[in-house]
């Protein structure tokens, strides 16, 4: 009774829920639960066995690990002493060859071979390719031959340079004659030509100077 | 076939020469209900079956020191359920899945199920299922699939009877209006 009132109370609160029939909707493979039985005490062996062998076979014996690099050290060391000499370690009596060996020449003819599949097969697309000319041999050449081009251009750009402030100076000299007065500059020139022709002219050497340069009818017609 | 009792089972499991019939007289009694309670909860038969085998082994393992404070069937559920969230939990672990995502993956394993051979509208329900929290969905199946009585939950969860209550109620509910909702259809 109580149970049915505890499995019902809630329907009132979820008609819809209440309206639906309580079905399994999941299903499984056939025979499942018939085979389910043996499948369950499959596993409890499996685990059984892994509980009682907990290696997964193999064994070894005590300390084996621990000596086992002092024993191999041990009969390399046998190996080296005696030589030919009775070995327990029968791997280090044995004589020092892999066993194998090779035709005649085989190393000579080897080089070749690899030659004649590698390199001679891309010979002629070597041929084929264009020759590139390396214009700089070397770099240093090629620095030195910037710096003599550097100092030819700065060469002669101060002659360029020079020369156009000489036609500039004359330029300039010449606007400034223009700029001065005419008078100004014949006074300037006889003044200092008296000055230069009185300390330096006699009077016979302007005796001769007017006789050789000027002839009688300019004389007569300056007076 | 008539039931073997559970205190039966115990005494011949108690003997060595009668424990493994014992024993399979215990897997053919509680198979079944333990199957299914482990199915609606992570959907997947394979995972179901993974898990029952799983929790029969325990059962062999444990039941020589089972005291009978409680009963048969209500120990084999508790473990049961607690390999099932185990799983569910370690889904989300090894994915990094967060739980919501989790319920997503079984809601498209159920639909992709060869093992599910329910109508729409029980397919809805169990989708309805799906968006319950863990602890909720597992008190819904066991109080309206398996009729368990609150008590019995209550020693298998190890929750008390009233937070079941509510914890039943509010499923109930939940159920109910995504049910209700005409926009969710499969």
């Amino acid at each position: 009774m109580k149970t049915d009132v505890e499995n019902n109370e809630w329907k009132a609160e979820a008609p819809y829920l209440a309206s639906l029939q309580k079905e399994n909707p999941f299903n499984v493979p056939e025979q499942y639960f018939n085979l389910l039985p043996d499948s369950i005490n499959n596993s409890i062996y499996y685990e059984q066995l892994k509980e009682a062998i907990p290696m997964p076979g193999f064994s070894v014996p005590d300390q084996y690990f621990s000596s086992l690099e002092q024993r191999i050290a041990a009969g390399i060391k046998n190996a080296d002493d005696d030589e030919g000499a009775e070995d327990e370690n029968l791997i280090y009596s044995l004589p020092k060859s892999d066993g194998y060996t090779t035709p005649d020449l085989y190393f000579d003819r080897l080089h070749a071979k690899i030659l004649e599949k590698t390199v001679a097969q891309d010979a002629p697309a070597a041929k084929q390719s264009s020759k590139i000319i390396r214009l700089w041999h070397s770099g240093l050449l090629k620095y030195a031959s910037a710096a003599c081009f550097v100092l030819v251009s700065t060469f002669g750009l101060y002659i360029n340079y020079s020369h156009q402030e000489a036609t500039r100076a004359d330029i300039a000299s010449e606007q400034l004659l223009y700029d001065i007065d005419e008078q100004d500059i014949i006074d300037n020139i006889q003044g200092n030509n008296t000055d230069v022709q009185q300390n330096d002219i006699t009077k016979t050497d302007l005796e001769t100077y007017i006789l050789n340069n000027y002839s009688q009818s300019d004389l007569s017609s300056e007076q | 076939m008539k039931q073997v009792e559970d205190e039966e089972i115990l005494a011949m499991f108690s003997v060595e020469n009668t424990r493994n019939e014992a024993f399979n007289l215990l897997i053919k009694k509680y198979q079944e209900k333990i199957y299914w309670h482990v199915r609606r909860l992570v959907i997947d038969h394979d995972d179901a079956d993974d898990l029952v085998q799983e929790v029969f082994i325990k059962v062999w393992k444990n039941l020589s020191k089972f005291r009978s404070d409680s009963k048969l069937y209500t120990w084999i559920y508790r473990i049961a359920t607690n390999e099932s969230i185990t799983f569910l939990n370690k889904k989300k672990q090894q994915n990094n899945t967060p739980l919501e995502e989790v319920s997503e993956e079984l809601s498209e394993s159920l639909i992709a199920s060869s093992y599910f051979n329910g109508d729409k509208i029980q397919m809805k329900l169990q989708q309805a299922l799906l968006t319950l929290p863990e602890k909720q969905r597992l008190i819904f199946n066991m109080k309206y699939y398996d009729d368990l009585k609150y008590e019995e939950i209550s020693s298998i969860l190890g929750t008390s009877v009233g937070a079941l209550k509510a914890s039943f109620h509010i499923a109930v509910k939940k159920i109910e209006v995504f049910m209700l909702n005409d926009d969710i259809t499969f």
